[in-house]
């Protein structure tokens, strides 16, 4: 195997499984929850790209206000929904999502349908090849680079501001953080926002790849992988998380096919639940009562 | 939370009687040929069983209104699947106990699967719209008809096509990649394409699959891109998503990339055009929109007078399936006589060697394993029409 085919298909992969990673590891930091709509609301998210690219709009102009009518989605899903089961037993959100999924699968279903979608190139394509076989062309660096940027903006907004130190104490006790005057729900819908822009430039950077579909739904559950190989209530181990199942994934399918990819990824992870279940990184204490 | 009282319980519990009342409405009353329909009516996959059935009920409806079949009319008792394996079963029971003489459907592999021997058990000839190898072969279940061409014929149409290709442009020793999903018909397939490639001395530089989910597939399109092929022959239904691949990966536009019936979405033939991708693909039934097809007006006529039409009938083929399987019920009933029951139905069928859709698609009839069709046209993009047209008016035959 090429080892420069193997380093740029991981970073590629990996950027896209981070930014999904960062719509459940955002939502679970947040209200230490799952959202299992994860999927619904990416799809959504590239929907409205592609119908703002198609009414005009210059594609930096689309995209910035895709991810604020996205983060407003998901402020919105935890101040209005989720909001009320946040606290009572795991069933209850987990049903909650989950239902929300299959509602809007439907919307999606009759809004959108089922066919194909081919997004608009933000710029004249380029790929740089590395001997005869690896490859990477501008868009797929700018994916990378906008995850990598993204993640960076997320760790100096949790270590470095007063919101983020808020965000991290509510995140530990929200009972005394609630004493000590933050607004709990504020910061959750924060962590909403938050993830929901993980899932739309994560959709979008894939769908450059492939198409706009709903499809793309089954992206979602993706970023689950990662981030619980790195651990759900990590940052950092989303990246590592992300690189290992990518880095495995790519494995896989070299040396094993197509039918690897997806199995490769869940092996890993059982591997690293059996030896570690709270994640390569995660903390004990996460787990919520 | 609020708790409900007593006055809407009672509306609720009313409302569900109301429903299951109008739900029982749709069953058969007796004096007509009783025909089971089983398909998606809701659920992810209900798009294209919503066109079929639309063609299916216009053509009954038309046979109704000529005065039926040996003086008697035909009601089709349908039930929806929402693509649930477990629904289906209790469908198929369903059916079962309202007496239906056969069972129609577009169904998902899996549940054909289920249903197969529950078609043995009640001798209810049971047609489908899919060819599951592992009902199909190596011989069907007695009860059990396909009327969709066998993958492994796909296969052999698109390899026929394909030479076709390379004798144009003076290719002697052709090189083919292969491109699949991962599922149950895959397999077949591929061996098909390896034994097909081999018999015309090709050589298969480069065979790869994918998952059918949405998941990164430059692996695949690495090793197909770099192997240098002809042409590429796919099975796989996110078309799309390859061929941005293929050519990410340096795939050059004018290699022929030919696609069996799956990825044949108009949607998928106009994103690829614009990717300028060299593409065709397969479809075994005419298409809705192509009204210079004599047969094709008559059926637009039908569903128009059935009150059955939407727009959406106009660019799926199911939409023409459909409407000739009302004609493989009506010939069937007919010839299965006023008395009709499930084994001179199953007869009848059986029969049914060659039926005439005038064009609505090829060669239709029972070829002694089973399945009525086995033959396909090859579309491509007119950018006159903005739509994909049959390269010529020839049915293409594997045999």
């Amino acid at each position: 195997m090429n080892m420069m085919s193997l380093i740029i298909d991981t970073a590629r992969i990996s950027a896209i499984y981070a930014l999904l990673g960062l719509a459940w590891v955002m939502v679970f930091k947040a209200s230490g929850i799952l959202n299992f709509a994860v999927g619904q609301f990416l799809v959504i998210g590239v929907f409205v790209y592609y119908a703002l690219d198609q009414a005009g709009l210059p594609l930096v102009v689309a995209f910035l206000v895709t991810l604020v009518v996205m983060s407003m989605v998901g402020a919105a899903t935890y101040m209005g929904l989720v909001k009320r089961v946040v606290g009572l037993p795991i069933h209850a959100p987990i049903m909650l999502t989950f239902g929300l999924s299959i509602l809007l699968d439907a919307v999606i279903g009759v809004v959108w349908g089922p066919a194909s979608r081919n997004l608009t190139a933000p710029f004249t394509d380029v790929r740089y090849r590395f001997g005869d076989v690896a490859s990477i062309s501008r868009l797929e660096i700018a994916v990378v680079v906008l995850a990598a940027t993204i993640l960076a903006a997320i760790v100096i907004l949790l270590k470095f501001t007063k919101v983020g130190t808020q965000m991290r104490a509510s995140s530990e006790s929200p009972l005394l953080a609630s004493q000590r005057g933050v607004r709990i729900n504020r910061l959750i819908a924060l962590g909403w926002a938050i993830s929901l822009i993980g899932a739309t430039v994560g959709g979008i950077g894939f769908a450059y790849t492939s198409a706009a579909s709903t499809s793309l739904v089954e992206l979602g559950l993706r970023g689950l992988a990662p981030a619980l190989v790195g651990g759900l209530d990590s940052i950092r181990g989303l990246v590592a998380g992300s690189i290992i199942v990518a880095l495995s994934q790519t494995l896989g399918v070299y040396f094993f096919g197509g039918q690897a990819s997806e199995v490769t990824a869940y092996v890993l992870l059982i591997c690293v639940l059996w030896i570690k279940p709270t994640g390569l990184f995660g903390r004990k204490s996460a787990v919520r009562v | 939370m609020r708790i409900p009282t007593r006055k809407t319980i009672a509306s609720l519990a009313a409302l569900a009687a109301v429903s299951s009342l109008v739900a029982c409405s749709s069953d058969g009353s007796g004096d007509g040929y009783q025909i089971g329909v089983m398909t998606d009516l809701s659920g992810p996959y209900s798009r294209q069983s919503q066109t079929w059935i639309a063609g299916l009920r216009s053509s009954i409806d038309q046979t109704n209104k000529a005065g039926g079949v040996n003086g008697r009319q035909i009601e089709l008792i349908e039930r929806d699947n929402a693509s649930d394996l477990q629904r289906a079963i209790t469908n198929f029971r369903e059916l079962d106990s309202a007496d239906v003489i056969a069972n129609f459907g577009n169904n998902l592999s899996n549940i054909i699967a289920a249903v197969a021997p529950q078609a043995e058990s009640t001798k209810i000839p049971t047609v489908t719209l899919t060819d599951v190898p592992a009902v199909m072969t190596p011989e069907p279940p007695s009860y059990v008809f396909s009327d969709e061409v066998p993958t492994p014929t796909w296969a052999a149409l698109q390899l026929d096509y394909a030479a076709k290709l390379f004798k144009d442009r003076g290719i002697t020793n052709p090189k083919i990649a292969v491109y699949t999903i991962e599922t149950a018909s895959a397999e077949p397939y591929r061996a098909a394409i390896v034994e097909g490639a081999n018999e015309r001395g090709w050589t298969v530089v480069a065979s790869e699959s994918a998952e059918q989910t949405a998941t990164d597939v430059t692996t695949q399109a690495r090793s197909i891109a770099s192997a240098k092929p002809d042409a590429v022959v796919t099975y796989v239904v996110n078309i799309v998503q390859a061929i941005t691949a293929f050519q990410a990966q340096g795939l050059p536009r004018p290699v022929p990339v030919i696609s069996q019936k799956q990825s044949g979405d108009v949607s998928n033939f106009e994103a690829i055009a614009k990717m300028g991708q060299d593409f065709s693909a397969m479809r075994s039934f005419t298409m809705p929109y192509e009204t210079d097809v004599p047969a094709v007006k008559a059926m637009r006529d039908a569903i128009e007078a059935a009150g059955q039409w939407k727009d959406e009938l106009e660019t799926s083929e199911y939409t023409t399936q459909g409407y000739v399987d009302g004609l493989l019920i009506k010939n069937a009933l007919t010839v299965c006589g006023e008395e009709c029951d499930r084994d001179g139905f199953r007869n009848a069928l059986q029969d049914t060697t060659a039926l005439d859709t005038d064009g609505l698609s090829g060669a239709f009839g029972q070829d002694g394993n089973h399945r009525f069709v086995a033959e396909g046209k090859v579309y491509r993009w007119d950018p006159s029409k903005n739509l994909p047209l049959p390269l010529d008016d020839t049915w293409l035959n594997a045999e």
